[in-house]
């Protein structure tokens, strides 16, 4: 019967989607735990800086206070700010780029007075800005699954340089910050210029508890590093940006697949109440028609 | 041997190496040091060189480490670094092959100068580790 072999058609066509976004969830899977992997290894180089940092914050402002290009300081203000914005290559990934943009496009409102640079990372981000005609300065497409360290780094050598140069007040990156496999939630990170560490020191331990053989000074140590806790910031950006990006595929894939399952499930119900019908309405044109007969 | 100490060794990548370690030879900036067990509290900024490892077994571990920072307190070493090669993974071939590149450099600037002094010392370096292997 003509309206049983539509409903098989679409069986098969649910089952055929099932298989592929079954497929895509376990390959989100996997790159998921290689993601966090990743970014799990980075951790103990972050912290080390960071606590090298803290050491070195003490015992330099102990001789007055730190200045550095990178630092906040009281200069005149140009009025340009800088952001990166970092969104997914491909879809099929729920709200991940949507709440990325949506936090995006917040920034860009709330800083209207500013002149804000804007600089994309990912496809989806791209494809957006252009339907609502915000002119984007530059787009990154280097940057895939694995972002490599070492083009991280040249990204952030770049922005150290542009805002050491005074071309603007602050850089600021939007992108998914990772809380835990079941919480992720956009963040905007101001990458420059950097919080004090005199300050930020200054709140948590007294001077420095050890005595450092320190090579060479510890204020040109700490200049040393603050280039550092730019890059690991960004890279640390990147890194979790990757890893919300395949937790959230994985999820939407998964419901996708229990939806299919329902669907053909349903579709199936349907087709054996399809078929039914047909044989019952042919049994009674035959009994129909036998008793015409008689 | 109790005359360990504990040695990490970390890239912005993966955690390299943690072993105890009975002497360490890191690459300072200024040159070549080596620390014991016992040292002295110790912060020093880290350049490109070769780094060797011996530990408690007395085997000697070889590296080659982009810059960094080495902290050495409470008995435990932490070398932070950019980048650090194992000396098994020193590919000869490019290393001489970029030390032959560097070394036919034309240098015309102070910056050009330093680059170049620097790249024949780095590919240098990775071929004298290369041949600790």
């Amino acid at each position: 019967m003509a309206k049983t072999r539509e409903i098989k058609r679409r069986i098969r066509a649910v089952g055929n989607i099932k298989r592929i976004t079954k497929t895509m969830q376990m390959i989100a899977t996997a790159r998921f735990q290689a993601a966090f992997r990743r970014a799990s290894a980075a951790q103990p180089y972050t912290r080390k800086i960071a606590e090298l940092v803290g050491e070195l914050a003490a015992t330099a402002s102990a001789g007055g206070t730190i200045s550095h290009p990178l630092l906040k300081s009281d200069k005149p203000a140009t009025g340009r700010k800088l952001l990166l914005v970092i969104a997914s290559n491909r879809g099929l990934c729920g709200g991940y780029n949507a709440n990325i943009l949506r936090v995006a496009t917040a920034f860009l409102r709330d800083n209207k007075e500013a002149q804000i640079d804007l600089e994309i990372v990912g496809k989806k981000a791209q494809a957006y800005f252009k339907f609502i005609g915000r002119p984007v300065a530059k787009s990154y497409t280097q940057f895939g699954d694995n972002p490599r360290y070492e083009d991280v780094v040249q990204l952030a050598d770049q922005y150290m340089q542009l805002f050491t140069a005074g071309g603007y007040d602050s850089i600021d990156v939007i992108s998914m910050g990772f809380i835990s496999m079941a919480k992720q939630t956009p963040k905007a990170v101001r990458l420059l210029p950097l919080e004090n560490p005199a300050a930020v020191a200054g709140e948590k331990a007294p001077a420095a508890s050890v005595q450092y053989d320190f090579s060479p000074e510890p204020t040109e140590l700490l200049n040393e590093l603050l280039p550092i806790t730019v890059k690991t910031q960004l890279f640390q950006c990147f890194n979790e940006a990757v890893v919300g990006e395949q937790i959230a595929r994985m999820v939407a894939m998964k419901a996708a697949t229990d939806s299919a399952g329902k669907m053909g499930k349903e579709l199936t119900r349907r087709y054996n109440r399809a078929r039914q019908s047909a044989i019952t309405t042919e049994l009674s044109e035959i009994i129909a028609g036998a008793a015409a007969l008689e | 041997m109790a005359d360990t100490f504990r040695c990490t060794l970390v890239t912005p990548e993966r955690q390299v190496f943690e072993q105890d370690v009975t002497y360490a030879s890191i690459p300072a900036w200024d040159g070549q040091m080596g620390l014991m067990h016992q040292r002295a509290p110790l912060l020093v900024k880290l350049g490109n060189g070769a780094m060797r490892l011996d530990d408690a077994a007395g085997k000697s571990h070889w590296y080659f480490v982009g810059e960094g920072f080495a902290q050495m307190r409470d008995d435990k070493l932490s070398l932070v670094v950019g980048a650090a090669v194992p000396a098994e993974e020193i590919s000869v071939e490019s290393a001489q092959a970029q030390l032959k590149e560097a070394l036919a450099r034309v240098a015309l600037t102070d910056e050009e100068a330093a680059r170049k002094t620097r790249d024949i010392e780095r590919s240098r370096s990775m071929l004298s580790i290369h041949a600790h292997v």
